[in-house]
C-alpha cells in the first residue's frame, strides 16, 4: 500500500450513452464464461455442427450417388435421423433446401434443451448477482438508463443463447453448403439462413426476456434457477398430459400451447414451412407419416409467447426502473 | 465557479414519512460535510441529488444541472461513494475500476489507463489484479472511491466513506479526500464520524428530521465560548488556583501549566488577570475557548428539539 501519488486530473472526453451496454455485455460474458460447466455446454454445441455436416455429407451422397445399390444402407440411416424414407425420391438435389430444412428441424431439439441449460446457467444471475452484491448503485450514479442496462444484460444472455443455436446452425449451412455445392448453390439455401436467424433471435427474445424477469425477482440466483426450471419444464409435463387427454387436434393445439418447447417447435415447423417441404417432395404415402405428425396451428403458440414475452418485459423494465430509483438505499 | 449544489423547498415524502422537508441549501465548492444523526435525511438528500429518487416537490440542481431533466449530465460529472460495499463477483480491483469507467462512457483504452492511475492513487496498485472479494473492508472502502474518481468528476458524494476502517485504512482514506480537495474536486461527504468530517471539511451542513439545522464554515459554527479560557501560566498553580476559586472562577487542569476556567457571569477575562496577579502567577496565554464541531453539533440538535 502506497497511496503516496498525487491525484491527476483527466482531460479525455465522455462518449455518448450508446457505449454503456456494449460494456455491460463484454463483462457479464467474460464472468459467466468462467464456469466450467457454462463452457462445456458451448463445446458441445459444436456436436451440432458435426452432426448435421454428417447428414449433410450423407445426403449429398446420396444426391450423387443414391442410385447405385451399394448405398441403399444409408437410405436406413436417413430414415432413422430424420424419419422419411427417401427411396422413392427423384432428382434429389432439387429438394436439398426442404432436406437441410428438416436435418435443422431435428437439430432445434437439442438445441432447445442446450438453450435451456444455457440459461439456467448464465441467466439466474444477471440481476439476482447485482442485487445480493448491492451493486446498482454503482450502475445508477453513472449516466445509465435502465434501458441500457436491461439491454446489456439481454444481450449477455443472448449471446449465450445464440452460441448454442445461432452459430452452430449458420456454421453447419455453411459448411454444408461448401461440402455439396460450393459457394455456387449458397443461393439455394439463402432463405433457409434468414428463416434460422429469424427462429433463433426469437429464441433469444423470449428465453432472455423471461430469464431476466426472474431474475430481477429475486437476490437469490438459486430461486430464479427453480423458477426458470419449473417455467419450461412443468408446462412440459402438463402438456404431455394434454396431449395424451385431448382427443381433438384444434384442442391440442390450444392447449398444448402452455409449454414453451412445445410452441416453438410448432413455430418452427410453421417457419420452415415443413409440409410444404413434405409435400414438394412427392413422399411416397406413409414415409413422411411420423414426422408430420406434430404439425399444428401456429396461431396459438405465436400469441402466448408474444404475450408472456410482452408481459415478462414490461415487469422486468418497472422492476428495473423501481431499482434505479431505489438503488442509492439498497 | 457557482454553487455545485442548490436546493429550494426540497421535499420528499415515502408515504406518511417526510424524509426531506423543505430543504433550501446552496453549497458552494469545497469539501463539506453533510452531518446528522440516523434518520436525519442525508442519504436521502443524496440520492435526490443523483436523480435515483424523484422529489415529492421542490427544486435541486446539482453543477447547474436540474435534477429531474438532465439526471444524465449529473451523473457524467459527479461520482458516488456508496456506504455498501457494492462490488461485482469475480472482477479484479482494475477489472473494477475499468467497468465503472466505461458505464461511465469512457472507451475502453482511456478507462483501463485511468483505471490504473486511480488506483495508484487510492494505494492499490499492488493489489489491482487480485479479485476485489478478498481485499479487506478498507481496501473495498479504497476501491469504491476509484471507481467514483475514474471519470474524473468535479463533484463527489461519498456516504460514510470512513465507516467500519481501521485506524490507519482511516487515516488514508481522510488523506486520499484532503488531496482531492486540493486537486479541485469538490466534495459532499456524509458521515457521522465528527472527528473526520472537523478534520478534512471546510463547511458542514447538519440535518436533523429531515431539515437543515445550521450551515457555514466550521471555524464560524465553532464558536469561541464567552465563559470558558484557557490559560496558560507561569509560577504556582496552586496559589492562581486559591485566587481563582476565590472570585467563584471554576477551575480544571488541562495540562501542565493549562488550566481551563469558565467565569462567572458577566465577569470578563480582567477577573482571571487580576487573580493571576493576586497569585504572583505571569499569564503567558488567555483564549477563549472554542467549541468543538461535536457540540455545535449537538447544540443545532438540542435546538431543533427544543422548538
Amino acid at each position: 500500500m502506497n497511496g503516496s501519488h498525487r491525484y491527476e486530473r483527466w482531460s479525455g472526453r465522455l462518449g455518448g450513452k450508446r457505449w454503456v451496454w456494449p460494456a455491460i455485455v463484454r463483462v457479464g460474458v467474460r464472468l459467466a464464461s468462467k464456469s466450467a460447466s457454462t463452457r462445456l455446454i458451448l463445446l458441445a454445441s459444436t456436436g451440432f455442427v458435426v452432426a448435421s455436416c454428417a447428414i449433410f455429407y450423407i445426403l449429398s451422397i446420396l444426391e450423387a450417388l443414391g442410385s447405385r445399390p451399394e448405398f441403399n444402407e444409408l437410405y436406413g440411416i436417413v430414415q432413422v435421423l430424420l424419419g422419411v424414407d427417401l427411396r422413392g425420391l427423384v432428382q434429389m438435389g432439387e429438394h436439398r433446401e426442404a432436406l437441410w430444412r428438416m436435418v435443422f428441424m431435428i437439430m432445434l431439439k437439442g438445441q432447445l434443451a442446450c438453450a435451456l441449460i444455457v440459461i439456467a446457467q448464465v441467466g439466474p444471475g444477471l440481476i439476482a448477482n447485482d442485487l445480493r452484491s448491492r451493486a446498482l448503485p454503482i450502475y445508477f450514479s453513472k449516466p445509465i438508463t435502465p434501458l441500457s442496462y436491461l439491454l446489456g444484460k439481454w444481450a449477455i444472455v443472448a449471446a449465450f443463447i445464440g452460441t448454442v443455436t445461432l452459430l452452430p446452425n449458420l456454421a453447419s449451412l455453411m459448411l454444408g453448403t461448401l461440402m455439396t455445392g460450393g459457394l455456387g448453390s449458397w443461393g439455394q439455401t439463402l432463405g433457409l439462413a434468414w428463416d434460422l436467424v429469424v427462429l433463433d433471435v426469437g429464441i433469444m427474445i423470449v428465453g432472455g426476456v423471461v430469464i431476466l424477469t426472474l431474475s430481477a425477482a429475486s437476490a437469490d440466483r438459486r430461486y430464479v434457477t427453480v423458477g426458470w426450471l419449473a417455467v419450461c419444464l412443468l408446462p412440459m409435463v402438463a402438456q404431455g398430459v394434454l396431449d395424451d387427454a385431448l382427443p381433438s387436434k384444434s384442442t391440442q393445439a390450444f392447449l398444448g400451447s402452455v409449454s414453451p418447447y412445445r410452441d416453438v417447435t410448432v413455430l418452427a415447423d410453421w417457419l420452415f414451412d415443413m409440409e410444404a417441404a413434405y409435400e414438394g417432395m412427392s413422399l411416397p404415402p406413409g414415409a413422411a407419416e411420423s414426422a408430420l405428425s406434430h404439425s399444428l396451428d401456429p396461431v396459438y403458440p405465436a400469441v402466448v409467447l408474444a404475450a408472456v414475452t410482452l408481459l415478462a418485459a414490461v415487469l422486468c423494465y418497472r422492476r428495473v426502473m423501481r431499482m434505479s430509483r431505489a438503488a442509492a438505499t439498497l | 465557479m457557482t454553487e455545485i449544489l442548490y436546493c429550494r423547498d426540497l421535499v420528499k415524502r415515502y408515504g406518511s414519512i417526510t424524509a426531506l422537508n423543505g430543504i433550501t441549501l446552496s453549497v458552494e465548492p469545497g469539501v463539506v460535510g453533510l452531518l446528522g444523526p440516523n434518520g436525519a435525511g442525508k442519504s436521502t438528500l443524496i440520492s435526490v441529488l443523483l436523480g435515483q429518487v424523484p422529489a415529492t416537490s421542490g427544486r435541486a440542481r446539482v453543477l447547474g444541472f436540474s435534477i429531474r431533466r438532465q439526471r444524465r449530465r449529473i451523473r457524467r460529472r459527479i461520482g458516488f461513494v456508496p456506504e455498501n460495499d457494492c462490488l461485482i463477483p469475480g472482477l479484479s480491483g482494475a477489472g473494477y475500476v475499468h467497468y465503472a469507467g466505461r458505464l461511465a462512457g469512457m472507451s475502453h483504452a482511456d478507462a483501463m489507463q485511468r483505471a490504473h492511475e486511480v488506483l495508484d492513487y487510492v494505494g492499490l496498485g499492488e493489489a489491482r489484479y487480485r479479485p476485489a472479494e478478498q481485499y479487506s473492508s478498507g481496501m473495498k472502502q479504497r476501491l469504491k472511491l476509484a471507481q467514483a474518481l475514474v471519470h474524473d468528476p468535479d463533484v463527489l458524494f461519498l456516504d460514510e466513506p470512513t465507516n467500519g476502517m481501521d485506524p490507519e485504512g482511516r487515516q488514508l482514506m481522510l488523506s486520499l479526500i484532503t488531496g482531492l480537495g486540493r486537486a479541485g474536486i469538490s466534495l459532499l461527504i456524509s458521515s457521522h464520524l465528527l472527528p473526520d468530517v472537523e478534520r478534512v471539511c471546510q463547511r458542514v451542513v447538519i440535518m436533523g428530521s429531515g431539515e437543515v439545522l445550521a450551515t457555514g464554515d466550521i471555524e464560524q459554527l465553532r464558536q469561541p465560548h464567552p465563559t470558558l479560557y484557557t490559560v496558560d501560566y507561569e509560577g504556582s498553580g496552586e496559589a492562581l488556583r486559591e485566587s481563582l476559586a476565590k472570585r467563584r472562577v471554576a477551575v480544571q487542569s488541562q495540562a501542565e501549566r493549562v488550566v481551563t476556567v469558565e467565569l462567572p457571569a458577566p465577569e470578563t477575562q480582567t477577573l482571571i488577570l487580576e487573580a493571576a496577579r493576586e497569585a504572583g502567577a505571569p499569564i503567558r496565554g488567555l483564549h477563549p475557548r472554542r467549541s468543538s464541531l461535536e457540540e455545535a453539533f449537538m447544540a443545532a440538535i438540542q435546538g431543533q428539539q427544543n422548538r
